[in-house]
């Protein structure tokens, strides 16, 4: 049996006191579903860290206000999919739907997707693998075994539903000793391989806002990778579009797997607004998307094939969150 | 190295429902749900293929929804009830003594086991399938056991034995 290192769990029963908890002892490390987390720690990675279990902090629940759908970070992937959707953010539904497989969407949670680690072939394989060479710079290392010489790390962002979550204009709300605050998505990405995250240790990501779209609106997220099952993402798009009068008023584009946080396009953005989305504005949002992408070889399929890709999967989720907001479901 | 490190953290008690027998149980905190069903209950239907959540063997029921085992703590399970392949035909009311589950006895019609190792796993993702959507198409059922590893068998078998077991489970007679 691959054993877990020794650690106790704590078990708070409220934020204020996960907070403490986490405050107290800087090795802590929140603890929700554990698909990701776990799987680390039987690979050697956070050993001397003591848990903190989410479970009793009533994080998980849906609601929906006249503006906004507030995800609790603690509801499970599971949850979220079986969940019914106004149209527009059935691309949420789509992306959690894609992460591993029921059995890790059960216990998966949306924060843990958002917060989930980046990853690397060269960091997310045993200790015993890894004790062949020296330590990366992930695992606290002095070098990059990916790019020889590079003193920046590149594991790279493959959670599914961060990428959505951007295109959707969706907040985060964290909370820290100083009480709460809301950030961009987008801004919970540092873009650092190593430490990929902006939240401090004694912080926690509660919540996420979703704005409700408004009508005409579309989204829908796509995905590469070698199974249609259990794989992290080798590249993703997700295309959110705002549909007025036949052309498109609003669009946002992210890529996932592609780089070491989710990127977002503006260049790829600026090319389908404006348009009816014509051939030409696609093959523009395609060569945006193409140049924005960041992949090296640390993942599954060749960089030059995924950054291919990263112009394919923004072109087909275009075209659906097309369809999907002229109130066509594609 | 932290504090709590030098010497192994307190046991912890943890009270499961396993196949319909509560158990009170007191485990190191580090323990997965799938080290306590079969090192401390001796259940050994559900397996460790890869103990990192990727082949599905260890897969259980939990409240149930399909979990990975290997990737649940004990402590985490707290009050919940477990389904193990163990405990599975004995959902069957008024079942005669011996008797396989539906979904067990499809299995075995249609061939869907060869070496069995990852058959618990299969049979329980399978179970949580059709609790959930009687007639699933096979698309449906695909994905429902997308988690689900076989090496053996090529997996077509396996999906006609879900097929068989969904039409015997909404009452059609449908032999062998």
């Amino acid at each position: 049996m691959l054993r877990l290192p020794h650690f106790a769990v704590h078990r708070p029963g409220s934020v204020a006191e996960g907070l403490q908890i986490l405050a107290a002892a800087p090795h802590a490390r929140p603890l929700a579903g554990g698909t990701d987390l776990l799987v680390a720690m039987k690979h050697g990675h956070h050993t001397d860290a003591d848990l903190v279990s989410l479970a009793g902090l009533g994080l998980s629940g849906i609601e929906r206000s006249d503006s906004t759908l507030t995800v609790g970070a603690g509801t499970s992937l599971w949850d979220l999919m079986r969940r019914a959707w106004p149209d527009a953010l059935g691309v949420v539904a789509e992306a959690a739907r894609a992460v591993a497989a029921p059995p890790l969407q059960s216990r998966a949670t949306v924060g843990g997707n958002v917060c989930l680690d980046t990853r690397c072939w060269f960091f997310n394989q045993s200790a015993f693998w890894r004790s062949g060479r020296p330590a990366c710079l992930k695992a606290g290392g002095d070098r990059c075994h990916v790019v020889p010489g590079g003193s920046d790390c590149h594991a790279v962002s493959q959670a599914d539903l961060p990428p959505v979550l951007i295109a959707c204009g969706a907040q985060a709300e964290i909370a820290g000793a100083d009480g709460s605050r809301d950030v961009p998505v987008e801004g919970l990405f540092s873009g650092d391989g190593r430490r990929p995250h902006t939240l401090s240790s004694a912080e926690l990501l509660l919540r996420l806002r979703i704005p409700l779209p408004p009508p005409g609106a579309g989204a829908a997220y796509e995905k590469l990778r070698m199974r249609r099952a259990l794989d992290f993402a080798a590249a993703s798009a997700a295309v959110y579009l705002e549909r007025r009068d036949g052309g498109c008023a609003r669009a946002r584009v992210v890529l996932g797997g592609l780089g070491t946080k989710p990127l977002r396009v503006p260049e790829a953005e600026a090319a389908l607004e404006g348009t009816e989305l014509d051939p030409r504005a696609l093959a523009e949002a395609a060569e945006a998307a193409v140049a924005a992408a960041r992949p090296v070889k640390n993942t599954d399929l060749t960089p030059a094939y995924r950054r291919k890709m990263a112009g394919v999967l923004v072109r087909r989720a275009a075209l659906r969150a097309w369809t999907r907001a002229a109130g066509e479901e594609s | 190295m932290n504090e709590a490190r030098k010497s192994p953290p307190k046991k912890m008690v943890v009270e499961l429902e396993v196949n319909g027998t509560r158990h009170e149980l007191l485990v190191e905190p580090r323990r997965t749900l799938l080290e306590v069903l079969r090192e401390e209950l001796g259940l050994t239907g559900a397996k460790e293929g890869c103990g990192l959540g990727a082949c599905g063997t260890c897969t259980v029921l939990m409240d149930g929804r399909p979990v990975r085992a290997c990737l649940t703590l004990a402590v985490e399970a707290q009050g919940a009830s477990i389904l193990t392949v163990e405990g599975l035909a004995d959902t069957v009311a008024d079942r005669e003594p011996g008797a396989l589950h539906p979904i067990q006895e499809a299995f075995v019609d249609a061939h869907g086991v060869q070496c069995g190792f990852c058959t618990p796993g299969m049979i329980l993702a399978a179970k949580a399938l059709l609790d959930e959507e009687p007639d699933p198409d096979e698309a449906r059922i695909r994905e429902a056991l997308g988690g689900q590893v076989c090496r053996c068998t090529g997996y077509t078998k396996i999906v006609e034995a879900v097929k068989l077991a969904a039409r015997r489970l909404s009452g059609e007679e449908v032999k062998a």
